[in-house]
């Protein structure tokens, strides 16, 4: 059963990292980075996932406000937006986009792309953008 | 691997995936994807960094802690229900005295949450606001 005395994980592990990260701007090889993970419902509420999407929203939000907060101080933030369903045993027997051939993600893939995002330097041309 | 640094990096939210969810007829399921993602990123992270893992279960991060000991480099796994603020502190405080002297170089949030799949008129308060505990 839940805690009445639980919290929002993401302000918590947000609020723990953050002072931490801070600490190693300018000495660390690439920008210290907060890097979230979220899901096609970051961006689009699927049907029936109501309690997942509102969640996840909120998190991209609290991640964006983070990002242009921090961004200027040396600290990257990113939220990586996981488009659909990663390629692992345990989904081999969903039918994703047809079951065609590429129709999953492969999860090394995906960890490549974070690691990208992480040592990459464009954070302040980024923020200037947008 | 190595991880002779003087940085390290978290990942919160991984996986060995071998649970069983009472969702199981109705894929797909982006807590479980989520939880091994989580233990890629973990992975490419220990080439570089030690890596503090965090997850609910032990046997979340069991596995993916000896595999990156036994490569060669340095990880723990500490039991963490981050929507819990006693558990979060508990955990960064850990970590320090784990490897002290090393600056955060990495924060990977990738913590599902309850994740609940049902028609919106069927969701109870609770199901609705479960997810949020630990995304939001």
């Amino acid at each position: 059963m839940r805690d009445v005395f639980y919290r929002k994980g993401f302000f918590l592990f947000s609020q723990a990292a953050l002072p931490r990260l801070l600490d190693s701007v300018g000495s660390s090889p690439h920008p210290p980075s907060l890097i979230v993970t979220g899901a096609t419902a970051s961006l689009r509420g699927g049907a029936y996932l109501s309690s997942f999407a509102h969640a996840c929203a909120a998190k991209r939000a609290t991640a964006q406000s983070i990002a242009r907060e921090f961004g200027p101080k040396g600290v990257h933030v990113a939220h990586v937006i996981i488009d659909g369903v990663i390629d692992i045993p345990r989904t081999k027997e969903y039918d994703v986009n047809g079951g065609v051939e590429g129709g999953k993600i492969d999860s090394d893939a995906v960890s490549t792309t974070i690691n990208a995002v992480m040592i990459e330097d464009t954070v302040k041309d980024y923020l200037m953008r947008c | 691997m190595a991880a002779a640094s003087n940085f390290y990096s978290i990942v919160a939210g991984v996986g060995a995936g071998t649970g069983t969810s009472p969702l199981s007829s109705l894929p797909p399921r982006p807590q479980l994807t989520c939880r091994l993602l989580g233990r890629s990123v973990a992975l490419k992270f220990a080439k570089a960094y030690p890596v503090a893992l965090l997850a609910r279960k032990p046997e979340n991060y069991e596995s993916i802690v000896s595999e990156i000991n036994q490569a060669g480099g340095q990880a723990i796994g500490i039991s963490t229900d981050v929507s819990s603020p006693d558990a979060v502190r508990n955990a960064f405080t850990r970590i320090e005295k784990e490897f002290e002297g090393k600056k955060l170089a990495a924060a990977v949030y990738n913590v599902g949450g309850a994740f609940v799949r049902k028609p919106f008129l069927e969701l109870s308060l609770d199901e609705y606001t479960g997810g949020y505990d630990a995304n939001g």
